[in-house]
């Protein structure tokens, strides 16, 4: 098991545009790190810098302690799933797996026992003969993986290898790469764009924009805790609301008709400062009016109701602005367009940050 | 039926100016100048001056292709490098989709003004103590083959361009990612690709050298020993004329043909055998 250290990356293209800025990142021995971001953050750009398809034009990248930079991409012992099919067309399932060994001439049985071995592994070894054309994409993929794995790599390197798959198939194959990674305890950095993908599989999540990283954490910590407002709306669903500082010493904020006590312990804000208030869609509680004593929320007005499955997604006005709220598919029953409602927001859920 | 349709003209066009005149040529060929059948005209082509003019049109054939074959693949692939700049694909490929269409009189003109024996790149090293004799395109057929190269690797080129950016980057990332190097990765993936692709393009180039009359008969007028330039003297020669054993050795080149047709198939079958 290896430890990967990226420092101080920083990669231009052409005139201006800085695909890296300074790029700070650290995986540990067997952990998976996901870089999530948009397209063009330069997520992509920092894991080919890494594989040895890119230079960077300042920056480290170690190896256990051995910057590889200068070492070409044949030589650096990293194993790559790509995103788009990457198997060669001409080789059966097993001879891409073995691929690896035949380039450093193991003996036939061996190379032959390994991919067997590999196959078996990610559930493919009565497809050992098939070519890339007679296997689904998500079968494609997981030859690659065990491709990849083949000549057991310090470091495994994956650029969003499932975003060519259908929604279940991805699914699937997302939990079967993070089942071989745990088997395996290989170091591994996942590129993604889909931030359900990165909190389902990853250790820690490393969200970019703009070729910076703007937070590194655990999925639940990028989640509920994000540090920036584009962290906040990159991940998950979030309503982004107005409010203004009442008491930093009480860490209250009003917002709109209501004065919401804040559950965060990093409240920082002096007195009458302006913040926006974040608050994800599953902490919004929705009540129709009718239902007993007058609640406490702020009054508004159902706009929309989308049913999403075992959740129903209501946008509601109110005197907090426009509110998505997450509610079971089976309250949801009670909630039409235009119905009077009462908002309540879970203050220990609301997350203050200046405005961007 | 009616999904047939839209192949009527093309196969109205086929029997009109392949079929037809194929089986007409064939037909000919056992037939004697008052059109009685014989086999007189086919058993002539195995006496040796025929058999060593079918052998110099292979020579010929396949000095060709091979030499356009190679120059093709390497200006091909430096052509779809991904450093290349653009203005040099672009230029190369339209100098190249003239330059293959370059052959008969102007090209003969061109070669033996240059590399014949009196051509001024001829002169010019015979001034310098060296002889071009060996390449001189109106005697040898090496010569000759060089000036077949001329328009056979630009068609080499334009065939290839297409298979080559086929081959995707992420293969050779791939391949290089697991271990490879840039050798091995032609060596065990690139080139298995492009088999199919090579073999079809070495093929028509062949056949292009093949059936060639124009370009050679310029060069050598009526003292060539190429199947095609036979033909040609004996239909429209001064001396001797026999359509009949024209027929025969015309014959004789669709026999050959179909050979290769058939060699191409199985090799391009078992090449290919990872498309299937």
């Amino acid at each position: 098991m290896a430890r990967l250290e990226l420092r101080g990356l920083r990669k231009q293209f052409g005139r201006g545009v800085v695909a890296l800025d300074r790029l700070d990142l650290e995986v540990g021995s067997g952990e998976l790190v996901s870089l999530l971001g948009p397209s063009g953050c330069g997520k992509t750009t920092a894991l080919r810098i890494v594989a040895g398809f890119e230079v960077p034009d300042e920056g480290e990248v170690l190896v256990d302690g051995v910057d590889v930079v200068g070492l070409p991409a044949s030589r650096r012992n990293m194993g790559m799933v790509f995103q788009s099919y990457s198997l060669f067309p001409n080789m059966t399932a097993e001879d891409n797996v073995a691929y690896p060994l035949r380039i450093r001439r193991q003996p036939k049985a061996e190379r032959q026992r390994r991919s067997g071995e590999l196959l078996a592994m990610v559930g493919l070894a009565t497809q050992a003969d098939r070519y890339p054309h007679q296997l689904s994409g998500g079968q494609q993929q997981r030859v690659a993986l065990a491709r990849a794995l083949a000549h057991e790599p310090a470091v495994l390197l994956l650029d969003e290898p499932l975003s060519a798959l259908d929604a279940k198939v991805r699914v699937t194959l997302r939990e079967e790469v993070r089942r071989v990674q745990l088997e395996l305890g290989i170091t591994t950095l996942y590129v993604t764009h889909d931030q359900e993908e990165a909190l389902a599989i990853s250790d820690r999540v490393a969200v970019m924009s703009e070729g910076r990283l703007e937070q590194v954490g655990t999925p639940a910590e990028v989640y509920a805790s994000p540090r920036s407002p584009f962290v906040a709306s990159f991940v998950g669903t979030v309503n982004r609301l107005e409010a203004t500082v009442a008491s930093r010493a009480e860490r209250t904020v009003r917002c709109g008709e209501l004065v919401l006590r804040v559950g965060a312990e990093d409240f920082e804000h002096p007195d009458g400062t302006t913040v926006a208030l974040y608050v994800r869609p599953e902490d919004v509680t929705v009540r129709p009016l009718t239902d007993g004593p007058a609640p406490a929320g702020a009054g508004g007005t159902v706009r929309g109701v989308t049913f999403l499955g075992s959740v129903t997604r209501v946008r509601v006005d109110c005197s907090l602005g426009s509110v998505v709220a997450d509610v079971s598919s089976e309250e949801a029953l009670h909630l039409a367009p235009g119905e009077a409602v009462s908002v309540e927001l879970d203050p220990r859920r609301l997350r203050t940050l200046a405005p961007a | 039926m009616l999904r047939y349709l839209g192949v009527v003209p093309l196969g109205a066009y086929l029997l009109v100016f392949l079929l037809i005149p194929t089986g007409e040529l064939v037909v000919d060929a056992f037939r004697d100048p008052s059109g009685t059948f014989t086999l007189s005209n086919v058993t002539t082509i195995f006496q040796a001056q025929y058999l060593s003019s079918f052998a110099a049109s292979l020579e010929l054939s396949a000095l060709a292709a091979l030499f356009g074959g190679i120059l093709g693949f390497f200006a091909a692939t430096a052509v779809v490098h991904p450093n290349a700049p653009r203005l040099v694909r672009s230029s190369v490929t339209t100098f190249s989709g003239m330059a293959a269409n370059f052959a008969g009189i102007p090209l003969a003109f061109a070669f033996t003004s240059t590399l014949g024996a009196t051509g001024v790149i001829t002169v010019a090293f015979r001034h310098v103590g060296v002889s071009l004799a060996a390449v001189n395109p109106d005697a040898t057929t090496l010569g000759l083959a060089l000036v077949y190269t001329y328009f056979e690797f630009p068609l080499m080129l334009l065939l290839l361009v297409p298979a080559l950016d086929g081959l995707k980057r992420e293969w050779r990332e791939a391949a290089t990612n697991l271990g490879a190097s840039g050798f091995t990765y032609w060596r065990t993936v690139a080139l298995p690709i492009l088999v199919p692709s090579l073999l079809g393009a070495t093929v028509l180039l062949f056949g292009g050298a093949f059936s060639a009359y124009a370009t050679a008969y310029a060069l050598s007028g009526s003292t060539g020993n190429l199947v095609t330039e036979l033909i040609g003297n004996l239909t429209n020669g001064n001396v001797t004329v026999d359509p009949q054993l024209a027929y025969a050795l015309a014959f004789g080149m669709i026999v050959i043909i179909t050979v290769l047709m058939v060699i191409y198939g199985l090799l391009q079958r078992r090449a290919s055998r990872w498309l299937r």
